[in-house]
């Protein structure tokens, strides 16, 4: 990773990244109300309801929260840029979940019932994706012998060859790094569930607007990941991994809709159970195979 | 031992559907203690009965609840026509049986739409309210209302239903079966559902008994209470009625309680089609309720049994009406089983009972 | 039909009937209070009290008066779900009623004049009803001019 990939990576996906995001967003509302028998807002519809947000009034009595969720969007532009600058996927790993932090972070700091409790959650749903991300950092290092992301484009054929087991369980655990039923327990779009909004209670106006930013910007990161694990040493590799980072994305929104959600308990019984059977496998039989 | 946490839960939170308020003392996610209250949406309306007369006291029954409205507005003019010893013509007692069977069927698939919503399976919830549309249909093209629709009064009925149209409604209710059987094999069968409604808020026979409680929250207990047994007006030309039971006591048999509900609603509507005679749909009412009469009726609603009161003095005004809901009963049944139950389960418990809080407090 | 079964009691024998339909299996269905003609004597109103109790498809009527100032025994420990209307009946008619399971203790439901259904405990609404309606008693409304009135 040089200067010049930093620079262009910090332009490239800090500005087409959130655009990115926001049509995600938008097309998973569409496509959600489609299949739900609705019409569904445009497609542009997050964008507006942040150019909303961000046109309102402060009024929260707690001016912490606003500086922790800065720090969040902050360390989610900067994994983002770190992994197409083609730097070190670890420290990708550790900047992404740090930024989760903040947010948990900002719900401690309201004080309310709702909020706390949803922190909690959030809480438990990262240590369920933790440990997964962790022994898919560590195939990655084994199928790829390094640990920047750079390195996949000098491979022959794409990782997802010599790392199955670890993608099936990636899928897995994206549904609940994406917030999608089973497993949004603690935040998600629908405001119907029991604790309000979860983490998000005690936040409006500009806040809420760096938030939503903040999810458009994780979003494309996790599809980059999936589209990690299909690119190799040629151009037909990004577009392979474009399409099919698409067609999960697609596959998650029909899980949203065709699960209710979980509680704690069974999130993180299944995540470990799938994370512990699956990486294992995968990960004995590439160290015994090389 | 973890810290206490007070969680104010309602009357304004985005997963009721009526305004009810518990106070919750949470530790952990588990509740050690709920503390309910009610009085959001008193409106006085039983002093109403002073300032309109008999006849127009049914408008305002209507309105006490949008879902039970047509439930209300049977069971006072019901009561009126035993207090003043009426008897009403056959084809407008089949007419209240028809009309209040499909109020059944749209207050259980809207209670089946919200507590999917409940569980967060919002697709669950828009397919459900999207089958209670052709109800709302039926109910605007033979009424001209889809909510408070002002078909009965004392005396009959407003306004009758052509044979044709009485076919047309058992062939929409007949085109609705195969949808609804995809809608109640996911309710009763998908892994997901279970796992969220299997086990919570269980109450035994003996606790539903001494509780007192009304309605499929009952039946899903294993008590038999159905007002419909007492076969009065319509239902009293039925072949054969067995309400719907079943032992399991928790959340998921209430659900399978209502869910199968509906089929044995259309089955009646099919059974009061083929049946209806040809009379005239009302009596002309003369005179007033007499001095010092007295009388009391019950009901079958979709939520349980509602009694009514009423109390004449000889004049046009009723000295008295009361009306007692079965959420009224029902509250101390959720008070018991919001006891120990998860966070995650507290709104799902309110639910299972199904409150209509504006019945309640009127 | 549902059965119309009125059993006239006092206010005193009322314990020992509900302790016996408990004991015989009855479940309880209703409890309302509902006001008699003003009492001449003093300015609070008579109320009568039904209590309604089921079994199976036989159904019984209890009725007493309550003159003012008396106080009833709550059957809220036999039959918990009484407290509901317990509260609601002292709420509405101003009704004491002691050893209520939970006591909301006149806040059960917020009301803007204090006990609306029984006027006659309150001085200020009869003020207000006589300047309205002309009349503040409730047992005996304006009599229609026509005798026979066509629905």
């Amino acid at each position: 990773m040089t200067v010049l990939s930093f620079v262009i990576a910090l332009v490239g996906f800090g500005l087409v990244a959130p655009i990115v995001g926001c049509l995600l967003a938008g097309l998973d509302r569409k496509i959600t109300a489609r299949l739900q028998g609705r019409v569904g807002p445009p497609i542009l519809q997050p964008y507006y309801d942040v150019r909303k947000l961000l046109a309102k009034d402060n009024v929260s009595v707690n001016h912490f929260q606003d500086f922790y969720v800065a720090m969040s969007l902050f360390m989610a532009i900067l994994a983002g840029v770190l992994f197409f600058a083609g730097g070190n996927f670890l420290l990708v790993v550790f900047i992404i979940t740090l930024s989760t932090l903040f947010l948990i972070v900002a719900a401690y700091s309201s004080r309310s019932p709702f909020a706390e409790i949803g922190a909690e959650r959030e809480i438990i749903q990262v240590m369920s994706y933790e440990p997964l991300v962790i022994l898919m950092t560590i195939a990655y290092f084994l199928a790829v012998r390094s640990f920047d992301v750079s390195a996949v484009l000098t491979l022959s054929q794409p990782i997802i060859i010599s790392l199955p087991l670890v993608f099936v369980a990636f899928l897995f655990v994206l549904t609940i790094k994406l917030r999608k039923s089973p497993f949004d327990l603690s935040y998600s779009h629908h405001a119907h569930q029991e604790l309000v909004k979860g983490i998000t209670t005690e936040m409006s106006g500009r806040t809420l607007a760096m938030v939503e930013v903040t999810h458009w910007y994780e979003n494309v990161l996790f599809m980059s990941w999936v589209g990690l694990f299909l690119v190799w040493g040629s151009w037909i590799g990004v577009l392979v991994a474009i399409i099919v980072a698409l067609a999960i994305y697609f596959l998650e929104i029909l899980i949203d809709n065709n699960f209710a959600r979980v509680k704690w308990q069974a999130m993180l019984k299944w995540s470990w159970l799938v994370t512990l059977v699956f990486c294992t496998v995968n990960i004995v039989v590439l160290m015994i195979v090389s | 031992m973890g810290k206490k946490t007070i969680i104010p839960f309602g009357p304004q939170h985005p997963v009721l559907p009526e305004p009810v308020h518990v106070d919750l003392v949470v530790e952990d996610e588990k509740v050690i203690e709920a503390i309910p209250q009610i009085g959001f949406i008193h409106r006085g309306l039983e002093k109403l009965v002073q300032k309109k007369d008999f006849m127009q006291f049914v408008a305002v029954t209507e309105r006490i609840c949008g879902i039970c409205a047509f439930g209300h507005s049977m069971g006072y003019s019901e009561t009126i026509e035993i207090l003043m010893g009426l008897e009403i013509p056959k084809r407008a007692q089949y007419l209240r049986v028809i009309w209040h069977e499909l109020s059944r069927i749209h207050s259980h698939l809207l209670w089946l739409g919200l507590l999917a919503d409940g569980f967060g399976y919002e697709n669950l919830f828009m397919q459900c309210w999207r089958l209670r549309e052709n109800v709302l249909g039926i109910f605007e093209k033979t009424t001209g209302g889809r909510v408070i629709f002002s078909a009965c009064n004392v005396g009959g009925v407003t306004q009758d239903i052509e044979d044709g149209d009485l076919k047309g409604i058992v062939a929409i209710l007949d085109g609705m079966r195969s949808e609804y059987e995809e809608l109640l094999k996911t309710f009763l069968y998908d892994s997901s559902v279970k796992n969220r409604l299997s086990g919570i808020g269980y109450l035994s026979k003996q606790d539903a008994e001494s509780l007192c409680l009304a309605g499929p929250f009952a039946r899903a207990s294993g008590l038999v209470e159905d007002c419909r047994l007492d076969g009065y007006g319509g239902y009293g030309d039925l072949a054969a009625f067995e309400p719907v039971l079943s032992e399991d006591g928790d959340g998921h048999a209430r659900c399978e309680v209502r869910a199968r509900e509906v089929y044995q609603s259309m089955d009646i509507i099919a059974e009061m089609v083929s049946k209806i005679p040809d009379t005239p749909i009302s009596l002309p009412v003369k005179g007033m309720p007499g001095a010092g009469t007295a009388a009391v009726h019950h009901v079958e609603q979709p939520r349980g049994e509602s009694f009514y009161y009423a109390k004449g003095n000889g004049t046009k005004f009723l000295s008295r009406f009361r009306i007692r809901t079965p959420t009224s009963h029902n509250i101390g049944g959720m008070t018991k089983i919001l006891q120990g139950c998860d966070l995650a389960d507290v709104a799902l418990n309110i639910l299972t009972i199904d409150p209509c809080i504006s019945c309640t407090e009127r | 039909m549902t059965p119309q079964v009125f059993i006239d009691i006092t206010r005193l024998e009322l314990r020992k009937h509900a302790e016996r339909y408990q004991a015989e299996g009855w479940r309880f269905v209703n409890l309302c209070g509902s006001l008699l003609n003003l009492d001449e004597e003093s300015d609070k109103g008579v109320v009568e009290m039904l209590y309604t109790f089921a079994r199976g498809r036989e159904m019984e009527n209890l009725r007493f008066d309550v003159q003012p100032g008396e106080v009833l025994e709550s059957i809220s420990d036999l039959y918990f779900n009484a407290l509901v209307n317990e509260n609601e009946a002292h709420d509405l008619f101003g009704i004491e009623i002691k050893g209520i399971v939970i006591d909301f203790g006149g806040a059960f439901y917020t009301l803007s004049v204090p006990t609306p259904m029984n006027p006659q405990s309150n001085i200020a609404i009869r003020a207000a009803e006589q300047k309205t309606y002309g009349t503040a008693d409730y047992g005996a409304c304006p009599v229609p001019t026509s005798s026979e009135e066509e629905a």
